[in-house]
């Protein structure tokens, strides 16, 4: 056969018009070719608003505003709706934000004065009383609402007029101001009122400084600065985009891309990619997120304090921290951090590390030949390598002698099985603890939360006597030693907090804040 | 057909309801009451007898009513349609590219068969088809993302572009308004995502189209064509690609399923905003209106898909035609 | 010919290569694939150390949890071949040689099953009935024994008018030995090429719903749990990512070339009734 034939087709004209042909094959690669590189393109030019993209690493689910209790979206609902207050953790003090005023009257009674300056985003009146009354309400009411426990030492609230409102507690209480700022989203009676639930989706209008745009379920919500807040900062975002992105590697391509501005959340082994880069830089902070393992001594086996007090000297937490984590966290020693009110230095009385010791205290504990069999639950995802940190930890406890099974539902499931008291031994974080009181209350003090569903009649008598006391120096020191008994005793084991590391572009100053959500006029643009 | 798709709910709703564990206990508040886990009980219809539920879910999936997603306290209906574009331009994107890569694959390697090109094309079909999805992306989002920033690393628009709302597939939709800087955008974010679901299919288009022109090519009426003296794009263009439609279309009528599967996975990667990132969501949580909703709208697709391809076979084989099968 | 053995060795090749590693990594390499050594996280490969592919970020050996992936993979996917093969041979056979209601009915049920998309039953199954090594394999096995349900079928139907099977009926031979003796001998290649190509795309499956975390449990090593750990690692340390994804690439790749020499060889058409 001759030379064309092997490509299987013959032709008459051989090599010629084979030739044209490969042409018209090469010149269409160079078409695509050239299709290819005009794909090298920046991102589109940004319109004339600044736009602030930040990455959100958990998901966006409910617009109802009292439906979720977690960190950014409380941050979120107080910047659109507005909340009484809220806590500057940076200043480490409290700053008025719908209210203006607050002051104790008697001590059960609380006494907010609500500024009068403020319009709706839809043009309609200021908060008023009635507005504070109808949220508190629809909190405690509304199926849907996930944030009763904050409010629970509330008897009633009332209003003296207008813009004046009592809180008036059921015992005395001097964590009013903790459990409500940053957190308890005010939002409109009159609109709740004509439109009912739909109003959150339709009309989302409350008095922060940003309006909600848009609300996109599983994806993103927008946000637009507001004109009519009083306070003015030119160099603040003008759009800011909470964007849905659950991939740490993700986040980071998309700062180096500037596709996002500031990627949050990024993993100690993703630090490296952001060094070394002229447009982007690196923003550390310490974290008042307490990472923490729980042990329920309802649950068998423990129900033993040695058995809890063996797990936590099981544990190798300076190796973790180095080898794992890379050092980007800050070791607890006892339920106080460094970056919280009322820390004085390390609890002498946490548990540090020692095997041996564990060992023993198995073997006392009546399991010198191979230890007990324990459930040990953990997310996937959460929080920053929670998996990873769990496998170590689990292989700890096994080296000491427990026999472990690890657990890994999703983050939903594990956290409602967590609330309900589902689970005898988990490892998780609580965040947004400025105030420890509130967290350790709500994890150790009996009847609060069957979170752990510790119970001890000397701890909660510490508990009363935190919250009767005003006196903010006389608080610390009932806390402490709130810490102190609760290290000895174990119904957790306060691990570490991370370091929070964001990858922020050059061209923005993004605020250090420890719980990683920013006041987003604080934000600064160029 | 209308059977199979009431079969196909039949089995995924008793197969959700026999799960053990209670839905109604999972997304209740921390201090919700027994009377409030027993009214969003009583709200979704639990406790009655499975067949009374059935019969409500095809009443109401009748009238595209899936209910409310436990998790994101949405209708269901509302929060597929949000979606369900995304998904459908990521698939079709991924099947034009996967046939116009693969025809143009296969009719060089038909060209140059027995060649050194053939024998690579042909090993590098079936790569493609070895590797996971989910490796494909990450490797190309490393590669065009990472390290050449070329391309978006996921999702399927920045904030800020807005393209007017026609179908609901963003490419259209802005050509439609006349917007084609749009469609740029666009079909940048696409790129990706679509080339890593459509990396296994160029292979295997490839394939048979390689084969089918080789089976052409010895047909007798090329010989006749090409003794007429025609050049040899003409014969390719005119004679053999037409036979080869045949199987082309059955093997893409045989992928269909794959192109659906993959999709899921090349959504969950690329944070790609369509049904199967909302899938996997519900599942986590075990979200069962809006699994049921998501699995019914994905198997439906499927059943329609593969009801146009039987169609499309009728239109391209005459034979077919005259026995009037269907 | 030439180009079938070329296919069948090097498919040959590759799948042997995972084989072996699955039969014999006791002897590769010391330590088990959940042992963990902080001290040494993140060692890059090295043919000449302790721990040849390296460790990841717990400093587990890497070559100690390819081997578990590899264990995990085949057996998962060869069990998934024997039970929908099985199955399905079985079920076919018995559709086509009874025909009438019972062929109808079972045949509904065929259509019902592969109306869904495959992945999309296995992802359901699992998330809501919980991940264990037997929910895998039936969630995988759900709608693999299709295929084989239809060759049988094929087959059954022709065979049914045969005058040797009714020779053998008159003569009082009973079902099973009918069945045995003539459907299922013939159906022998095409079963094989069948399950070439199922294994290969259950072992791409079973990668995906490990990569997506809701495979087996995580405590097990998998090739697709391994490539999800390494994700974020991939700039830092490649090799938790690379690797794992060349052991699904080399396992898959090696069932794909020899399902490919076998058809070519036995069934040159059938390529247009898997799917």
């Amino acid at each position: 056969m001759g030379p064309n034939a092997k490509n299987g087709i013959k032709t008459n004209n051989g090599t010629a018009t084979e030739g044209t042909y490969m042409r018209g094959i090469r010149r269409g690669w160079m078409v695509s070719a050239a299709l290819v590189a005009a794909l090298v393109q920046s991102f589109p030019a940004r319109a004339a608003d600044k736009v602030l993209t930040i990455t959100s690493q958990s998901t966006i689910t409910m617009v109802n505003p009292y439906g979720e209790s977690e960190t950014q979206m409380y941050f979120i609902w107080c910047e659109v709706y507005g909340c009484l207050g809220r806590l500057d953790y940076i200043k480490k003090k409290y700053v008025g934000m719908l209210a203006e005023k607050w002051e104790v009257i008697n001590p059960t009674t609380w006494r907010f004065t609500l500024r009068k300056d403020l319009k709706r985003h839809d043009g309609g009146p200021g908060p008023t009383s009635r507005d504070i009354v109808h949220s508190w309400k629809r909190i405690m009411t509304d199926p849907d609402s996930a944030q009763r426990y904050m409010l629970f030492e509330i008897k009633e609230i009332v209003a003296v007029d207008d813009y004046t409102f009592d809180i008036v507690t059921l015992k005395p209480t001097g964590q009013v101001v903790s459990d409500l700022f940053s957190q308890f989203a005010i939002t409109s009676a009159d609109l709740y009122e004509k439109y009912g639930k739909d109003a959150d989706k339709t009309h989302p209008f409350g008095w922060g400084p940003f309006k909600l745009d848009d609300f996109a379920v599983d994806n993103r919500i927008v946000l637009k600065k507001s004109d009519l807040w009083p306070e003015k900062r030119p160099q603040a975002p003008d759009v800011v985009v909470y964007r849905q992105m659950r991939e740490p590697e993700q986040r980071v391509t998309a700062v180096l891309n500037n596709e996002v501005q500031v990627a949050r959340l990024v993993p100690p082994q993703l630090v490296a990619r952001l060094k070394n880069r002229p447009d982007v830089k690196v923003v550390e902070t310490g974290s008042v997120e307490l990472m923490f393992l729980a042990f329920s001594p309802v649950a068998k086996p423990w129900d033993d304090v040695r058995v809890r007090q063996a797990a936590a000297y099981a544990i190798n937490r300076d190796v973790i921290i180095k080898r794992l984590l890379l050092g980007y966290a800050d070791k607890l020693e006892g339920a106080l951090g460094p970056n919280q009110f009322c820390y004085a230095g390390p609890s002498k009385a946490a548990i540090g590390y020692d095997p041996q010791k564990a060992k023993a205290l198995l073997a006392e504990a009546g399991y010198k030949n191979g230890g007990p069999e324990i459930e040990f639950y953990t997310s996937t995802g959460r929080y920053i390598s929670d998996r990873q940190v769990s496998e170590a930890i689990a292989q700890m406890l096994s080296q000491v002698g427990f026999k472990v099974r690890l657990v890994t539902p999703e983050w939903a499931n594990l956290w409602a099985d967590v609330r309900n008291g589902k689970t005898p031994m988990y490892y998780m974080g609580r965040g947004q603890v400025a105030d420890p009181s509130i967290a350790l209350s709500q994890y150790f003090e009996t009847g609060v939360s069957p979170r752990i569903k510790y119970s001890n009649p000397q701890v909660d008598a510490m508990f009363e006597k935190v919250r009767s006391t005003f006196d903010p120096e006389e608080r610390c020191k009932h806390i402490r030693e709130v810490a102190d008994k609760l290290a000895t005793d174990v119904p957790a084991h306060f691990l570490w907090t991370h370091r929070l590391i964001n990858g922020v572009r050059a061209n923005v100053t993004w605020p250090q804040d420890p719980t990683g959500e920013a006041w987003l006029l604080d934000v600064k643009m160029q | 057909m209308l059977v199979v798709l009431l079969l196909v709910c039949l089995t995924i709703f008793t197969m959700l309801r026999l799960v053990p564990g209670d839905a109604a206990e999972l997304l209740v508040p921390e201090d919700a009451t027994p009377e409030d886990v027993a009214r969003l009980r009583e709200q979704w219809g639990l406790g009655q007898p499975i067949f009374v539920q059935f019969l409500h879910f095809v009443v109401n999936a009748v009238r595209l009513d899936f209910g409310v997603s436990y998790r994101f306290r949405d209708d269901v209906t509302h929060l597929i349609g949000q979606r369900i574009g995304a998904t459908l331009e990521l698939a079709a994107v991924a099947l034009l590219i996967a046939i116009v890569v693969g025809l143009v694959f296969g009719i060089w390697a038909a060209l140059r068969k027995g060649t050194l090109v053939d024998g690579i094309l042909s090993v590098l079909s079936i790569a493609g088809v070895s590797a996971p999805h989910f490796w494909i992306g990450i490797m190309l989002v490393l590669l065009f993302s990472a390290n050449l920033n070329l391309l978006p690393s996921g999702g399927r628009l920045p904030y800020g572009i807005d393209i007017p709302h026609v179908t609901g597939l963003l490419i259209p939709d802005a050509l439609l308004s006349g917007r084609p800087d749009l469609a740029w955008i666009a079909l940048q974010y696409v790129v990706l995502p679509a080339t890593t679901l459509a990396f296994g299919m160029i292979g295997i288009i490839a394939r048979i189209t390689r084969s089918s022109m080789i089976d052409a090519g010895q047909e007798e009426f090329v010989f006749t064509a090409v003794a007429k003296g025609l050049s040899v794009p003409a014969v390719v263009f005119r004679h053999l690609l037409p036979n080869a439609l045949i199987p082309i279309v059955t093997i893409i009528g045989l992928e269909l399923g794959g192109l659906i599967s993959g999709s899921i996975i090349v959504e969950v990667v690329f944070s790609w905003p369509g049904i199967g990132t909302l899938l996997f969501q519900a599942v986590s949580v075990r979200d069962i209106p809006l699994t049921i909703g998501i699995v019914v709208v994905y198997t439906s697709l499927f059943i329609l898909l593969n009801v146009l391809v039987d169609l499309l076979y009728m239109a391209i084989d005459p034979r077919l035609r005259t026995k009037g099968a269907l | 010919m030439q180009w079938f053995d070329l296919k069948l060795w090097l498919g040959a090749l590759c799948l042997g290569a995972v084989v072996f590693l699955a039969v014999f990594g006791n002897l590769l390499t010391s330590h088990r694939p959940d042992e963990q050594n902080l001290m040494v996280s993140l060692e890059p490969p090295n043919l000449l150390s302790d721990y040849p592919l390296g460790t990841d970020q717990l400093g587990r050996d890497i070559l100690a949890r390819m081997v578990s992936g590899a264990r995990v993979s085949l057996a998962i996917a060869a069990s998934v071949v024997v039970l929908s093969g099985g199955f399905g041979l079985l079920l076919g056979a018995l559709s086509g040689y009874f025909g009438g209601v019972r062929d109808t009915i079972i045949q509904k049920v065929v259509e019902t099953m592969w109306a869904f998309p495959p992945i999309l039953l296995a992802i359901t199954i699992l998330a809501f009935f919980g991940q264990s090594l037997g929910n895998v394999i039936l969630a995988l096995s759900i709608q693999r024994w299709i295929p084989y349900c239809r060759i049988a079928r094929a087959q059954a139907l022709t065979l049914r008018g045969k005058d040797f099977v009714s020779a053998s009926r008159i003569m009082g031979g009973r079902t099973v030995w009918i069945m045995s003796h003539h459907i299922v001998p013939n159906l022998i290649a095409s079963a094989i090429v069948v399950g070439t190509f199922s294994m290969a795309t259950a072992i791409l499956a079973e990668a995906s719903l490990s990569f997506l975390g809701i495979g087996v449990p995580p405590d097990i090593a998998t090739y697709g749990g391994m490539l999800a750990d390494g994700r974020s690692y991939v700039t830092e340390a490649w090799w938790l990512a690379v690797i794992p994804g060349l052991g699904i690439f080399f396992t898959v790749l090696g069932l794909n070339l020899i399902g490919d020499a076998l058809r070519d060889q036995y069934d040159p058409k059938s390529h247009l009734n898997i799917g």
